[in-house]
């Protein structure tokens, strides 16, 4: 009866809303929760799976999965002491109070304030301007509609603005800097941000007056204007890494603000930079001394009597935090800051803190669900000793706490973290080990009617295909893994027959001896059983991180400076399977520390066509503006090529100057090149119509023309303003005849498809408008582009015998014998409107692997391009069957193209995604073909769990490969599908069994590849159809 | 912006040599030494080379073989040579060679027979299995047996282990040890 009492008591307290005040008398202050003297014993949680960054959230899995993930982790905060975590207004209200009730853990709500960007009037504004009326009106009603949503909530205690964005003010990232030193100090931007901060804590007291309001700031920078303009403040919170004492941080709050104070963020990490290795016991040394030092501090001790508490900062090591975009998987002890008050690993001029390890827990062993493990580090046994002692006891004086710290040597401590880690970790610290491996088993059956050259081939056969891979780490700081390729047997009557395990050795002529093709091919090719399938090398050395890859993608530099596309990106997803080549290929060096402006990349192919190259950036920050200056230098001259689609680079030279200027909410980008002096004093044939019968009647002057150094040079400029719901871009570019660069591959406001060429030889102007309306974004976007010299047309040679005279042809230019050529720098007027619904908008729409990341319900575009294309092109180089590479015989005709893409994405559940496109269009081979391919087709994707169903239908469309295109080879219709089902979601590197089932079907006519037109029925369709049981197992 | 004004101006003013028709060489001169040799591609750089920049039909280059003469085939075979290689190529430009030493339409002719001999073997070597047509496009001839009969007449030694063989029906052919 006594129990049931006890749990009806308990039950009808827990049944309202926490309330929480601040009490204040001579002895000093303490917070109240419920009317209990709480010290807030507070932790920074969150939950950040390998392999991801800030984009996952907990709260959108299931609801087994976040209970499985509270679970674990509140139990473990719970018995270590903790009774408060820190979370952001994304935490459903459910999930406050469900862990509340559950653990007794209580929830402080950290409105951001546009920290890190906030969408305003549907529009995703990434730097917030404290100053601007419009932009503080909407920030303060976002904080009003959070304090709405959670103040009835149980377990919520108490409401935090902001996270140190004082800070914000003077980094150029969301990376942490260095923290900004007393130059700052004056910074007329932070007044406006502390107004806010005032009008914000205001107005939450006008909707609620039972929990406290409190900022997180970044140390005490700007304390006299938070005295001045925070006028309410109940709390002062903290973000304080002052090591192992925060000095006079109590002090001085007391004397300047009078509020209780508490760290919104404080710890260590468990990384010592100096050593190069995991010392989990100075973490532990730093806690508990810091903790030693809030209990000091907190009501009745005789020192400030301020503290109410802390929250450490972190529950567990956040493996996204360096790069933040890239390098997810991999636990990174870059030190990205310096930190003199953490003497164990300081050294001058160095960066000490390690933001990837500030967790008092490790994470370890993620399954393909992205639940993992957590191992408690030596911290958490230290504090969970040192909470036991309750700060508002009567016997606990400051002497009792001193004795009470003192007895705890959190080297005794430590044998139980190292021990369990030793054990997970024995596995993963062998220097050698097989890190992954899948197995894929396929079976196909192939068919094909009479009109198709396949119609007597074999129509059973088997791939079996096995990929090792091995991963090596000599020290902590290098790591090296090499995927090598096994192949039993690769399928001979596949209807696609490049693919990777089919890997017979190609001819190229000039490569070794060539023969040119006089009987059929074996029936049963030599494979090569054993190949290396890719590699890739991570190093971090004391002035630059390495990074060697081999078939392994990386990204461009165009948002660093890159402002000529001159380090392409390389990533090829399947293509690179298709055509075995071995791009991308080479080392990226990215430097530290004094060195951190210094990039260098190089390379036999460090991009798919590039020739074995050098390239060379330095790009240097100043307060708001940028300046970049690269220079690339090809070293050999490449003479072959693995598809057409790459393109062909001459032997290059080029360098170029680019800065970026910010102006207001514009941002001006101007740069120049020069590229290719090799090619100056080289010869070219251009033409002109002819007033007359012109050259040998042909109707047109023909000419020789040199290189001449200004053809060398290029401008371009490009001014992007943000204006919120209207946001726009124009940008021109003047490029001498061989000012080669690459491809424009940044996106500017939204995912425009049309952009001007990067090749020289062209002027061109290029603008475009976002407008924003709510979830719906209108984009027009226009080009005019013109080469400088035209592309030349074909006319014949004719030699007359009997005068003896020669008049030599003109045939269209080409990249292997001219140096330039009019290609996609041809003459052009395009308009393309994009229309796009997107309810989330900042977030990843416009990502590659947007199918994984959207997290809209329902979003989708339609992109409508038309190019009005008045005059030709020059030739296109094709490849042929054995593998030389040579220009095709004609180029495109002019002609106008056009192509609409509807693209969708419904992330309907946590375990339903779908997606697809529709698409139509009209436009033109590559390889002078001049029969105009009118097409069109669809896609569509589903994952539902372990269920993936993928098919493609495509309708008078280019066939698969590269070479469809170049020499027009069409189908009346395609379709392709895959069907599969596998024990876990089916995700990029995840461990899975998987059965499945491809299909394809086509049908054939004259302008396919292997029909076979026969008199009789000259106008008969063919088909072809394939079907696949594959089994796929990874590790 | 005075700048790219300037560069437009500059480029958009591009003058040029206008072509016109003229002889074809009748005297050869050899611009490097492994001009028209397999894998070389200096006769594109060749200022005597009249079809150096110009496009060849394929119609016109037999023309030019059959009517305009060795040294002007040899240019024409070459300028193909060297923008897509085969062994037909190679095999004319090497036969233009032997013409010309045999009718005495170079300075230096004991350079030119030298340089016959390497396009022939550069026929062996590159192109072992190379055919030629005769001109309904029907009937095939294989380049090694020819090429390895050129050298012997120029008096060269063959390399790459080819010796010449007689056939069953008293025919010869070259075939490689």
């Amino acid at each position: 009866m006594k129990y049931i009492f006890l749990i009806l008591l308990a039950t009808a307290r827990l049944a309202h809303a926490t309330e929480a005040h601040v009490v204040h008398d001579e002895r000093g202050y303490k917070l109240q929760v419920d009317g209990k003297d709480t010290l807030l014993r507070g932790m920074n949680w969150g939950y950040s799976p390998i392999g991801w960054n800030y984009s996952y959230s907990l709260w959108s899995q299931s609801d087994d999965f976040i209970e499985r993930v509270l679970d674990r982790d509140m139990g473990l905060l719970r018995a270590m002491g903790v009774n408060a975590i820190r979370q952001f207004p994304d935490i459903p209200p459910r999930w406050v109070e469900w862990i509340y009730r559950r653990y007794g853990i209580y929830t402080v709500i950290d409105d951001l304030m546009g920290r890190y960007g906030a969408t305003i009037d549907g529009v995703w504004i990434a730097k917030i301007d404290y100053g601007d009326p419009h932009e503080r009106e909407a920030l303060i009603d976002q904080v009003v509609a959070t304090v709405e949503k959670y103040k009835a909530t149980p377990g919520v205690a108490m409401w935090i603005l902001g996270n140190e964005n004082n800070y914000g003010l003077a980094w150029t990232s969301f990376e942490p800097e260095a923290l900004p030193g007393p130059g700052h100090e004056d910074d007329a931007r932070a007044t406006p941000l502390y107004s806010l901060y005032g009008e914000a804590i205001r107005a939450i007291k006008a909707h609620d007056a039972t929990h406290p309001v409190a900022i997180a700031n970044g140390d005490l920078q700007f304390v006299d204007l938070i005295a001045k303009y925070c006028v309410g403040l109940d709390v002062l919170g903290s973000n304080v890494y002052r090591g192992a004492s925060a000095r006079d941080f109590f002090d001085v709050v007391e004397q300047k603000l009078h509020v209780p104070a508490m760290f919104t963020e404080f710890g260590a990490d468990a990384y010592d930079a100096k050593a190069d290795r995991e010392d989990a016991v100075a973490q532990a040394e730093y806690l508990r001394a810091q903790w030693q030092e809030i209990y000091e501090e907190t009501y009745g001790k005789g020192r400030a009597g301020n503290a109410i508490g802390g929250f450490v900062f972190q529950w567990t090591d956040g493996w996204w935090k360096t790069g933040q975009d890239v390098n997810l998987d991999v636990h990174d002890t870059t030190a990205s800051w310096p930190n003199d008050a953490y003497p164990n690993d300081f050294v001058a001029g160095q960066n000490n803190m390690n933001e990837e390890w500030f967790g008092i827990a490790a994470i370890e062993s993620q399954g393909a669900d992205a639940f993992y493990q957590v191992q408690p580090r030596v911290a958490y046994y230290v504090l969970r000793a040192a909470f036991r002692l309750d700060p508002y006891a009567d016997a606990t004086t400051i002497d009792v706490i001193r004795e009470h710290f003192g007895a705890l040597h959190p080297a005794d401590f430590a044998g139980e973290y190292e021990g369990r880690h030793a054990l997970a970790a024995a596995a993963e610290l062998s220097r050698i080990r097989v890190s992954g491996m899948r197995m894929r088993l396929e079976s196909n059956y192939t068919r094909a009617s009479a009109h198709s050259d396949r119609y007597r081939a074999p129509r059973f056969d088997h791939t079996e295909s096995l990929f090792v891979d091995l991963t090596m780490q000599p020290t902590p700081k290098i790591t090296g893994k090499v995927t090598v390729s096994l192949v039993g047997n690769a399928s001979q009557n596949r209807l696609d027959p490049l693919y990777w395990e089919n890997r017979t050795p190609r001819v190229i002529p000039g490569a070794a001896p060539a023969t040119i093709p006089t009987t059929p091919a074996p029936a049963s090719p030599s494979i090569d059983h054993a190949s290396i399938y890719g590699a890739e090398l991570k190093a971090q050395l004391p002035y630059a991180d390495v990074l060697g890859y081999y078939r392994v993608g990386h990204t461009h530099w165009g948002y660093e400076g890159d402002f000529f596309g001159l380090y392409r990106e390389a990533y090829y997803g399947a293509a690179i399977d298709i055509y075995h080549a071995t791009a991308p290929l080479g080392l990226e060096l990215d430097g530290r520390g004094a060195w951190s402006d210094f990039k260098l990349a190089l390379g036999p192919e460090i991009y798919w066509g590039a020739n074995p190259t050098a390239i060379a950036k330095w790009h240097h920050q100043f307060k708001d503006a940028s300046l970049t200056i690269m220079h690339q230098e090809d070293v050999a001259q490449r003479t072959s090529l693995a598809t057409s689609g790459t393109g062909f680079e001459p032997l290059t030279r080029r360098s170029t100057i680019s800065v970026s200027v910010p102006a207001g909410p514009a941002t001006i980008d101007a740069g120049a090149i020069m590229a290719a002096p090799q090619r100056v004093g080289q010869r070219y044939v251009f033409t002109h119509p002819a007033s007359g019968s012109g050259y040998n009647g042909s109707g047109y002057d023909v000419y020789t023309g040199r290189v001449a150094w200004a053809d060398t040079l290029g401008a371009r400029a490009r001014v992007a303003y943000d204006g919120g719901v209207a946001r726009w871009y124009v940008e021109g570019q003047y490029r001498g005849l061989v000012s080669d660069g690459g491809p424009d591959q940044t996106t500017t406001w939204t995912g425009w498809t049309m952009k001007s060429s990067g090749r020289g030889n062209h002027t061109s102007v290029l603008g475009g408008v976002l407008l924003t309306f709510g979830s719906l974004q209108l984009a027009p976007n226009v080009l005019w582009q013109k080469p400088i010299v035209g592309p030349n047309p074909i006319i014949p040679d004719h030699f007359d015998p009997a005068s003896g005279t020669y008049f030599p042809g003109v045939a269209p230019r080409n990249t292997l014998a001219d140096p330039f050529a009019v290609l996609d720098n041809r003459e052009t007027i395009g308009g393309e409107l994009l229309v796009i619904y997107d309810p989330t908008p900042g977030t990843w729409y416009w990502s590659w692997d947007r199918d994984r990341r959207e997290d809209a319900k329902f979003a989708c575009s339609l992109d409508t391009v038309y190019r009005h294309q008045p005059t030709s092109r020059d030739a296109t180089l094709v490849i042929l069957a054995d593998g030389s590479l040579v220009p095709s015989a004609a180029a495109p005709p002019a002609h106008d193209v056009w192509q609409s893409t509807f693209a969708w994405i419904a992330a309907v559940s946590s375990h339903l995604r779908l997606s697809g496109t529709v698409y139509a269009g009209q436009d033109q081979a590559r390889a002078g073909d001049p029969r105009l391919v009118t097409r069109g087709g669809a896609t569509f994707d589903l994952i539902r769990d372990g269920l993936t169903f993928s098919t493609i239908v495509r309708v008078r469309d280019w066939g698969p490969y590269d070479y469809h295109r170049d020499f027009n080879l069409t189908y009346p219709l395609q379709w392709y599908g895959d069907l599969s089902f596998g024990l876990a979601k089916a995700a990029l590197g995840a461990a899975d069994a998987r059965l499945g089932v491809r299909w394809e079907l086509r049908f054939l006519d004259g302008y396919s590849e292997g029909y076979v037109s026969e008199a009789n029925a000259p106008a008969a369709y063919a088909d072809e159809a394939e079907a696949l049981v594959y089994f796929l197992v990874s590790i | 912006m005075r700048a790219i004004v300037f560069l437009l101006l500059a480029s958009c003013a591009a003058d040029g040599e206008p072509w016109s028709g003229g002889p074809l060489p009748d005297r050869l001169a050899l611009a490097s030494a492994d001009e028209g040799v397999y894998p070389d591609t200096s006769v594109l750089a060749d200022p005597g080379n009249p079809f150096a920049l110009g496009a060849i039909a394929d119609a016109t280059i037999w023309d030019v073989q059959s009517r305009g003469g060795p040294v002007a085939g040899f240019y024409a075979w070459s300028t193909q040579l060297a923008r897509g290689a085969t062994g037909e190529r190679q095999f004319y430009a090497a036969l233009d060679l032997k013409a010309i030493y045999q009718l005495d339409k170079a300075d230096d002719l004991e350079a030119v027979r030298q340089h016959a001999i390497r396009g022939y073997q550069a026929v062996l070597d590159y192109f072992p299995t190379s055919v030629t047509y005769d001109a309904t496009g029907t009937i095939a001839y294989d380049l090694a047996t020819p090429s390895v009969l050129a050298i012997q007449e120029l008096g060269g030694t063959v390399a790459g282990g080819w010796v010449i063989v007689t056939t069953s029906d008293g025919g010869q052919k070259a075939v490689r040890r």
